[in-house]
C-alpha cells in the first residue's frame, strides 16, 4: 500500500498538502516557454495525440513532456511552503456570511 | 512510503529557474500583483473569466446568463478537440463583492469590523470556499468566484452563445493561485472517513 507521509500537517488540510502540491502541478504539463523578462502570460495547453493514447491532453507518462529544466530544490521549497503557508490560513465563510450569501444568491450572481 | 522530497523529484520540471523565481516572488506578494494576463483573448482557458455563461435555478427552472469562471481542464473544452461525449464546462459563478459587502451591512447580526475582517481574508485568498478576483482586466470591479457553486453548461452551447465575451485570462501567478485554492478546497486525501470495513 503507498502512504503519503506528511509532518506537522493538523487534520485533513494536512495531507492535502502533498496531493494539492502534486494536483496542482498535474495540471500543467505543458512544453517550455522561453524567457521574456516580466512576461506574465500563460502557457496554452500543450495538446500532442500522439503522446495520447486514451484521453485527450491526458500523457500516459504524465511527466513526459515536463523534463526539460530542473525544478530547483529551492523553487520546490518555495512553492512548498507558499502552499502550506496558504492553507493554513484557510477558515470558513462563516455560519452568518453564508446566511446573506445563500439567501441572496440569485441576485448577487454577476450580470 | 513516500515523502515530501521524493515526490518533489517526480513534480514538472517546465520553468526554467528564472520563471520558477519569478512565479514565487509574484506568489509571495500576490496581494499585490496582477493576477491577469492580455494574451490568449479568445482562446479557452481553465480559469478564464467569461460573461453570458447560462445559468439554472434548480429551485425555480429560471434561467439567466451570468458572469463566471471556468473550472474545466484547457484542454477539456478545446473545441478542436473533438470528442464522441459532447464536453461540458464546469463553471462558477462570480458576485461582486462589493454588492455581497452592502448586504452583509444590513445584516442586524454583523459588527462593520467583524464584516471587514472576513472581507479582508477573502482578499487574502484565506475563505476556502471563495476565489478572490481583483478588478482588472475587463472585471469592472472586485468579485469572487462560489467555489461551492458549481454549474455545467454543454461547451457547444456555451460557444455559440453570441454576446459571451472574456473578461480576463489568469497569468501564470493567478493561475497557480487558482490552481491551489481548487486543490485546497476539492482534494483531500485524509478525509477522517474510513471506507473500508
Amino acid at each position: 500500500m503507498t502512504e503519503v507521509e506528511t509532518k506537522s500537517l493538523q487534520s485533513s488540510i494536512g495531507n492535502s498538502l502533498v496531493v494539492g502540491f502534486m494536483a496542482s502541478q498535474l495540471f500543467l504539463v505543458n512544453p517550455i516557454i522561453p524567457l521574456s523578462g516580466d512576461d506574465r502570460g500563460r502557457i496554452m495547453p500543450f495538446i500532442d495525440y500522439s503522446m495520447s493514447p486514451s484521453t485527450h491532453g491526458q500523457h500516459g507518462d504524465l511527466f513526459a513532456a515536463a523534463r526539460l529544466a530542473d525544478f530547483s530544490e529551492l523553487a520546490s521549497s518555495a512553492l512548498e511552503m507558499f502552499y502550506a503557508d496558504l492553507m493554513a490560513k484557510q477558515e470558513r465563510l462563516g455560519t452568518e456570511f453564508e446566511q446573506v450569501l445563500y439567501q441572496n444568491l440569485w441576485t448577487l450572481y454577476a450580470r | 512510503m513516500f515523502t515530501v522530497e521524493q515526490i518533489q523529484e517526480h513534480l514538472p520540471k517546465y520553468l526554467t529557474p528564472k520563471q520558477q523565481h519569478d512565479l514565487f516572488e509574484q506568489l509571495n506578494d500576490f496581494e499585490n500583483r496582477n493576477y491577469y494576463t492580455t494574451l490568449y483573448e479568445t482562446e479557452l482557458l481553465q480559469g478564464d473569466g467569461w460573461t453570458k455563461i447560462e445559468v439554472i435555478n434548480f429551485d425555480t427552472g429560471t434561467r439567466d446568463k451570468i458572469k463566471g469562471i471556468l473550472l474545466s481542464n484547457s484542454c477539456d473544452i478545446a473545441p478542436t478537440n473533438v470528442r464522441d461525449f459532447p464536453p461540458r464546462i464546469v463553471f462558477a459563478p462570480l458576485i461582486s463583492l462589493q454588492a455581497f459587502d452592502e448586504l452583509l451591512k444590513r445584516s442586524a447580526s454583523l459588527r462593520p469590523d467583524i464584516i471587514n475582517t472576513k472581507i479582508n481574508a477573502i482578499r487574502k485568498q484565506r475563505v476556502t470556499s471563495l476565489f478572490y478576483l481583483p478588478s482588472g482586466a475587463d472585471l469592472d470591479g472586485d468579485h469572487v468566484a462560489l467555489l461551492d457553486d458549481l454549474h455545467t453548461i454543454p461547451l457547444q452551447r456555451f460557444l455559440t452563445e453570441a454576446e459571451r465575451a472574456k473578461l480576463f485570462t489568469l497569468g501564470q501567478m493567478g493561475f497557480y493561485l487558482f490552481l491551489l485554492k481548487l486543490s485546497i478546497h476539492f482534494c483531500r486525501f485524509q478525509e477522517g472517513i474510513a471506507r473500508d470495513a
